[in-house]
């Protein structure tokens, strides 16, 4: 497949594009972090990191490309992984101190928004993450969802936020009573 | 402003679509209402929330995919294929089945100082042997852009052939007579009977580019019987020498050669091993435990079988 071939199908956010490019590049971009210090599972988190990066501009159509995909995974991974590495350092010289309580509270409700959201209807599932994660237009959503228009596609998001926000209340609120 | 445009706002705060005349209204907003705070907290928690399960959802998709080609080299798969030449990857596979009876090794000199065989005795008042996956050992890459890199698997006696290898599809066992060299380890003795396949070479080739061959790399494989239940691996002089008891057991060997270097790995006794190669001192096979690795070399069997 041809890097514009690849491009429109992203564009129509066809998720084969990526489990291509995935397997395409693996070797290629995994190499960069394993040959710098890297392990397999690093190197992997890099690559898909990468990917998704990717797959966020391209789908979105906020995507450029001044060259190659190849070219441009790549930097990203090598971008990640230098992150990754000063993050790393930062981290083992600096000493972690308090606010864990908070982070704790913090990572619990995350935690209850992420089963929220697994709780919530397929449709509603893919609408608010394809718009929200994917940037995709309410256009574009209306279409892939097969709604009848774009009003139809409005319309629903704002159903379904309504709903998680409700799923959200009542259980974050069950929770702290257990707490 | 009614509460609604504020709302508005928020929505394109968190989509980054908020102008910046309007980021400074909803941010000195903000700044003075407490519910419009906690809307905006609400909002931004679900919105982070969405985006990490959109995150996490792909990366559960792409961990689906199966990455025989990606990890392994390329084999076999056309829309690949001309890629997998172009890097210069190649792939055999070589399954073996020995038996040993009459004769032994060539003695390494290693194997003299550090008298693996007799070890085996001892090795089995040992305690079970801690396998341990080691960092993958990256061996030194050739350059070997735009070329083919063949290993060739042979028998003591056959002869390298490089110009053969681009045709010659899969040796058949009958042909091969291995004829090893005086066994100066008595206890030792083999009885050898090859089944060597070699699998997707021409596949590799069918739509690549004019390929320059590469002298192949020659692998000798031998095998002991061991008494004991230890397994241990040597390369010496470019042949893998194996120790233990792989009498009757059937096991194989996969190897891998790639522009990022040479991949061994054995199966026995449904267990993978990884082979650090080259590595000229005798050491204990390690069991393969990562299972990404893993499900790639089952798979990568499993095609080969099918080939």
């Amino acid at each position: 497949m041809k890097d514009d071939e690849i491009l429109a199908k992203i564009s129509k956010g066809d998720e084969t594009a990526l489990d291509y490019l995935y397997k395409k590049y693996y070797r290629m971009m995994t190499k960069i972090v394993l040959s710098n210090n890297g392990t397999e599972e690093e190197a992997k988190d890099v690559f898909q990191e990468a990917l998704i990066v990717f797959w966020q501009k391209a789908v979105s159509g906020n995507l450029v490309m001044t060259s190659k995909i190849s070219t441009f995974l790549y930097s990203i991974c090598l971008n990640q992984w230098r992150k990754e590495l000063d993050r790393k350092s930062r981290l083992s010289n600096e000493e972690k101190d308090g606010e864990e309580f908070q982070e704790h509270d913090a990572e619990e409700k995350a935690r209850i928004i992420q089963e929220c959201i697994g709780d919530l209807g397929d449709i509603c599932k893919k609408l608010l993450t394809y718009y929200y994660f994917d940037g995709m237009s309410m256009n574009d959503i209306a279409e892939k969802l097969q709604f009848a228009n774009t009003d139809t596609a409005k319309t629903k998001k704002y159903k379904c936020m309504k709903r998680l926000d409700l799923l959200i209340r009542s259980r974050y609120k069950e929770e702290d009573f257990l707490d | 402003m009614s509460n609604t445009d504020f709302k508005e706002l928020i929505e394109q705060y968190l989509t980054g679509t908020i102008s910046d005349g309007n980021k400074a209204v909803l941010e000195s907003k903000l700044a003075s209402d407490v519910s419009l705070r906690a809307e905006m907290k609400t909002q931004s928690d679900m919105v982070s929330g969405l985006k990490e399960f959109r995150k996490a959802e792909l990366k559960t998709r792409l961990d689906n995919v199966p990455l025989e080609v990606g990890v392994l080299g390329t084999l076999g798969q056309s829309a690949v294929v001309k890629v997998a030449a172009t890097v210069g990857t190649a792939i055999l596979l070589v399954g073996g089945m020995y038996y040993f009876s009459e004769e032994a090794v060539d003695p390494a000199p290693e194997i003299g100082q550090m008298n693996p065989i007799t070890s085996f005795e001892q090795d089995k008042t040992a305690p079970d042997i801690a396998f341990k996956e080691l960092p993958s050992v990256e061996t030194p890459a050739k350059p070997v852009e735009h070329k083919q890199q063949f290993a060739s698997v042979t028998s003591t006696s056959s002869a390298t052939a490089a110009e053969d290898i681009p045709d010659v599809a899969v040796p058949a066992a009958e042909e091969i007579t291995p004829t090893f060299e005086k066994p100066t380890v008595a206890e030792f003795e083999t009885d050898v009977e090859f089944e060597v396949e070699a699998v997707g070479k021409e596949d590799a080739l069918a739509e690549s580019d004019p390929i320059e061959i590469n002298k192949p790399i020659d692998i000798e494989v031998k095998s002991e019987a061991g008494n004991s239940n230890k397994l241990q691996y040597q390369f010496y002089e470019e042949r893998l020498y194996l120790y233990g008891n792989f009498e009757e057991i059937p096991y194989e060997i996969l190897e891998i050669n790639s522009k990022d270097g040479k991949r061994i790995y054995l199966f026995h006794q449904d267990v993978y091993y990884k082979l650090s190669y080259p590595t000229k001192k005798i050491s204990t096979l390690e069991k393969v435990t990562n299972e990404d690795l893993l499900s790639e070399l089952k798979i990568f069997r499993d095609n080969k079988a099918l080939n």
